[in-house]
Formats: structure tokens, C-alpha cells, sequence
């Protein structure tokens, strides 16, 4: 048999029930098999609920567990690095539980927290820089580890109540206002906060390349009172500097 | 084909794992070397390169992966290639190892090591990857035995007589585990002092030693989360003496347990190596 065909055949066997016996391999070592079907998903859903180290908690061994080969039958790994493959998990989650937004808001919390640590290294902002700085016309450069998405729930409240595993977490519900969930890495650790969807559009608009005043026009016109948009852009750049989402400015 | 020497590094030392970080980070754990897992270091950046750099700093580094692939039939993957260059080039490591084995064909990756038939076309396609591989680093590789729970019905050789024939086709070096000898020859019904008898002694770079569990149908399973087990460490005392200047390392991938252990059962590789070398004095 070519080395190929055989790879393919041991790869399908791997990725089926298990039910069919393999060719190509010698009677005795049969009873090899069931340990390579095994280690498959078992290393495979350890390494998902390394990663969705809340959603795992929020949902519980069997649910979680449910969940994992789910989307290990779904989305068959291919890249290079484990640390990949939580990437469509949170789709999974949408589909198993649409009538719980909770669950998935979770996981894409826990898999971006994940993915800012390793995420690149950016320069920390030159302070004595800001004094100088023309904020009418001065890009804001946001640290290439933020990420964001609108939530519906409140996710935030759940993920720090689950880092007590003993504590009984608080029932998750539907928000009056929609937010936005920011994650980000501040120096070495991850870090998330839940802003406004006012805010979230006003970073969406930083990363695009605006300006701080192109933000403040963009925006300031649609929020109404003239002087309290400025006193909430304010708060909102104050911010930024002070947890690292601003990583630079320039003209 | 380029020959790439590697000149040998003798000590003992320990896998890095994260419950251990603080006292490598510290210069405080009482190791020759250590070894990491290549994959968990190639990432953009944040903690895991922080922390390698300021380790680095105190130890000599071996770097290890698990998902080279050297024995797929579809080739190697450039781009996992040319992370792996990079970390390297940061770390500057005693050397590069991975396993003989595959992990998937056409996209798919099972992210375990999966056994080759022992036939001339795998030592082929084997030999031609790793020849790409070390001109694409531009280093030697180690390879390393996995154990396997499966053999097939056209291997044509020994697992120790491909492993021979690779270092004499790619001049790569050698990473041996003597718990995984162990366990393929309790699997599979060979002895595992043939195999180490019949290993060409001067490609052997360094030795991995680890525990096993016992699985279903009398097989061992390869967890190396147990202790080095006593079958494990006589194969070891007879043999090591085989083996001149390497690089010694007890490898502990799961249910770490506390640093002292892991230094304690070092020292005792490090005790019968120098019984060994007492005896052939």
C-alpha cells in the first residue's frame, strides 16, 4: 500500500466511529487502533476546555464535553498549532444553544482573552508625547491586540464570577442596552471591558485611521448635547492611554 | 546533501512546564539545559517569548515540537517551517528535534504522532523531509522514536534499522526515548536492548526518559505523566554507557508534579550515568 493511501486510510479511521477495522496493519497490532480513535478527541477537547476555561465552567463537564465533538465532527483540525483550534467554537455554541446568547458571548471572551496573550507586541505609548500632540488632527494608533463585539448579555459579570469555581455564578440575562466587549493585552496580561456602543464605534473608527477630531466629528454630531460628547470623549481617550489601547499618536 | 555539524552538549535537564516557570525564570531550578516544546513558543509574541527570553538568559535551551510531520506523504509545511527558523534564530538552541512519525495528510491534522510503515517508500519520503527541513532551518534535526501501538503489514525493516538508514541518508542526529523503546517492545514484541544495541551511538545527541500507563489488551500507553518507571531506568543503566556526551532529560508532559521530583529523579539519571562510566573505568 502507498504511504499516502495509508495515511488517508488511518486519518478517515481516526476522524469515523471507529467501526471499521483499518487495512493495512498487522492482526496482532489491531488492537492498537481504539488508542489513536481515543487520543484524537481526548487531547482535542482537553485542549478546548484549557482554552474555554469559563464556558467550560458556565456549561459543566458533560454539556462542554457535548459541545467539543460537536465541533470536532464539525471542523476537523488543520492547522499547524493546536492553539488554532478553538477558532469556529463559538459558532458551534450559537447553533447549540440560540436560546442562550451567554454561552457563545463566553466562549468568544475566553478564545479572544486567549488569543491577545499570544497576540504581537506593540510599543507602549511616548507620554511626553501627548502634551505636543495637535488632538484635532493626531491619528490615534490602537495596540494591535484589541478586538471587539457587540454582547446582548452580561458576559462580562459571568466570566469574573466563574474565576471562583466554588462561588455560585449570577444568572445570565439580556442587557437593557447593547454593549460592546473589548479585549486587549495591557503589558504582558489580557485584559476585557465591556464600553458603550458609543465607544465601540469610536474605536472602530481609530483602527479605520481617523483622527481624534474625525472621531469626535463623526460621532459628536449624532450624540446630541455638544458639551457632554466632549466630556465623554475625554473620559474615553483618558482611558485609552491609561490601559494601554493607545499605543501611539501621529499627525 | 548539506551536512550540518552539531557538536555534542553533555548534562541533565528537565522539560520546561508551566507550573515550573517561576523557578526557571528565577535561575533557581538546578538543571544543565532545558527543553521546550517548540509550538507553544511560536506565537506572535506576549508571555510565552517574555518569559523563553529571560529563561534563555539563565539555561541552555533544547527546542522540541511534535508537529513537524516528517513522515507525510503530502511534504512539509513552509509556513510552520519558517516560524520554527525564527524561533530558532531567537533562541539560538543546543538543537532542533521532532518525532518520527506523521500527523495528518491533505489539510487534516490529528495533532498526535502517528506511526509510519517501516518501508523503502517512507524512508524516502522521510529522508527527503528531512533533508528540506534541515536546509530550510539551516540545522541539523533530531529525531526522535515514538512510541507506537500499531505496526503494519508491509514494513520491510526495524524501526532502529530506519531510524539508522534516515541518519545515514539525511546526516540528522538522534533524540532517544528510552520509555518509548520500552513501550513499542512490549507492544510490539521486540527487545528493546536489540534496538539500542543496533542504534548507530555517535548520531545520539540526547535521551528522553519518562513513564508509561497500563492500557487495555496488555498494551502500554505512552502518557509520560507517571514517574520514570523501574523497567524503564534498568533499560537506561545498561545502556547508557553506549552513549557518550549527551544531553539527559526526564520528560513529564502531564500531572506535573512538585520540581523537587523531577530534579530528583534527573539525579538520579545523572547517578547511573556515573556508575556507568565508574564501571567502564
Amino acid at each position: 500500500m502507498r504511504l499516502a493511501e495509508l495515511q488517508r486510510g488511518l486519518s478517515a479511521y481516526i476522524k469515523s466511529d471507529g467501526a471499521t477495522p483499518l487495512d493495512g496493519v498487522t492482526e496482532r497490532s489491531k488492537r492498537g487502533l481504539p488508542v489513536y480513535h481515543y487520543a484524537y478527541r481526548a487531547s482535542l477537547i482537553n485542549a478546548l476546555r484549557d482554552v474555554f476555561e469559563r464556558t467550560h465552567s458556565w456549561l459543566g463537564d458533560d454539556l462542554f464535553d457535548d459541545a467539543a465533538r460537536a465541533h470536532i465532527e464539525k471542523n476537523p483540525p488543520n492547522s499547524w498549532t493546536m492553539s488554532d483550534y478553538g477558532l469556529g467554537f463559538e459558532d458551534v455554541l450559537t447553533d447549540l444553544y440560540p436560546e442562550n446568547p451567554e454561552v457563545a458571548e463566553l466562549a468568544w471572551l475566553d478564545w479572544q482573552l486567549r488569543v491577545a496573550f499570544n497576540g504581537p507586541d506593540s510599543p507602549s505609548l511616548d507620554r511626553a508625547k501627548l502634551a505636543e500632540t495637535d488632538w484635532d488632527n493626531a491619528q490615534l494608533h490602537i495596540t494591535p491586540t484589541l478586538t471587539m463585539r457587540p454582547v446582548t448579555t452580561n458576559v462580562g459579570a459571568l466570566w469574573g464570577a466563574l474565576e471562583d469555581k466554588e462561588g455560585q455564578p449570577p444568572r445570565a440575562h439580556l442587557l437593557d442596552v447593547p454593549e460592546v466587549l473589548t479585549v486587549w493585552r495591557q503589558d504582558l496580561a489580557p485584559r476585557f471591558q465591556c464600553v458603550s456602543e458609543l465607544e465601540g464605534q469610536a474605536l472602530a473608527l481609530a483602527i479605520a485611521g481617523a483622527s481624534f477630531g474625525g472621531i469626535c466629528s463623526e460621532l459628536g454630531s449624532d450624540a446630541g448635547d455638544e458639551a457632554e460628547f466632549a466630556a465623554f470623549a475625554g473620559a474615553m481617550l483618558g482611558r485609552w492611554i491609561s490601559d494601554d489601547v493607545l499605543i501611539d499618536v501621529g499627525s | 546533501m548539506i551536512h550540518y555539524p552539531l557538536p555534542a552538549f553533555s548534562g541533565f535537564g528537565l522539560g520546561m512546564r508551566t507550573p515550573h516557570y517561576d523557578a526557571y525564570l528565577a535561575g533557581e531550578a538546578p538543571v544543565d539545559f532545558v527543553e521546550i516544546i517548540s509550538e507553544n513558543y511560536m506565537v506572535d509574541g506576549g508571555r510565552p517569548l517574555y518569559s523563553l527570553d529571560q529563561v534563555r538568559e539563565r539555561y541552555p535551551v533544547a527546542m522540541h515540537g511534535v508537529s513537524m510531520s516528517v513522515g507525510s506523504a503530502d511534504g512539509l509545511d513552509n509556513a510552520y517551517l519558517q516560524r520554527l527558523k525564527a524561533l530558532a534564530a531567537r533562541v539560538q538552541p543546543l538543537w532542533v528535534s521532532d518525532h518520527l512519525c506523521w500527523t495528518g495528510i491533505d489539510g487534516f491534522n490529528s495533532h498526535d504522532l502517528l506511526p509510519l510503515p517501516y518501508t523503502e517508500e517512507a524512508l524516502d519520503i522521510a529522508a527527503a523531509n528531512i533533508i528540506h527541513a534541515q536546509d530550510f532551518l539551516e540545522r541539523p534535526m533530531l529525531i526522535e522514536n515514538p512510541s507506537s501501538y500499531l505496526t503494519f503489514a508491509d514494513d520491510m525493516m526495524s524501526e532502529w534499522e530506519f531510524l539508522a538508514a534516515l541518519c545515514e541518508r539525511t546526516g540528522c542526529y538522534l533524540l532517544l526515548d528510552i520509555n518509548n523503546i520500552y513501550v513499542s517492545g512490549t507492544n510490539h514484541g521486540f527487545d528493546p536492548l536489540t534496538y539500542l544495541g543496533a542504534i548507530p551511538a555517535d548520531r545520539v545527541r540526547q535521551i528522553h526518559l519518562a513513564g508509561h500507563s497500563h492500557g487495555r489488551d496488555g498494551l502500554l500507553i505512552d502518557t509520560h505523566d507517571q514517574p520514570v518507571p523501574d523497567p524503564v531506568w534498568a533499560l537506561y543503566a545498561k545502556v547508557i554507557g553506549r552513549f557518550e556526551n549527551v544531553a539527559v532529560m526526564i520528560e513529564r508532559d502531564d500531572d506535573i508534579p512538585p520540581l523537587e521530583d523531577l530534579i530528583a529523579e534527573m539525579e538520579m539519571a545523572r547517578q547511573f550515568s556515573q556508575a556507568s562510566a565508574r564501571v567502564a573505568a
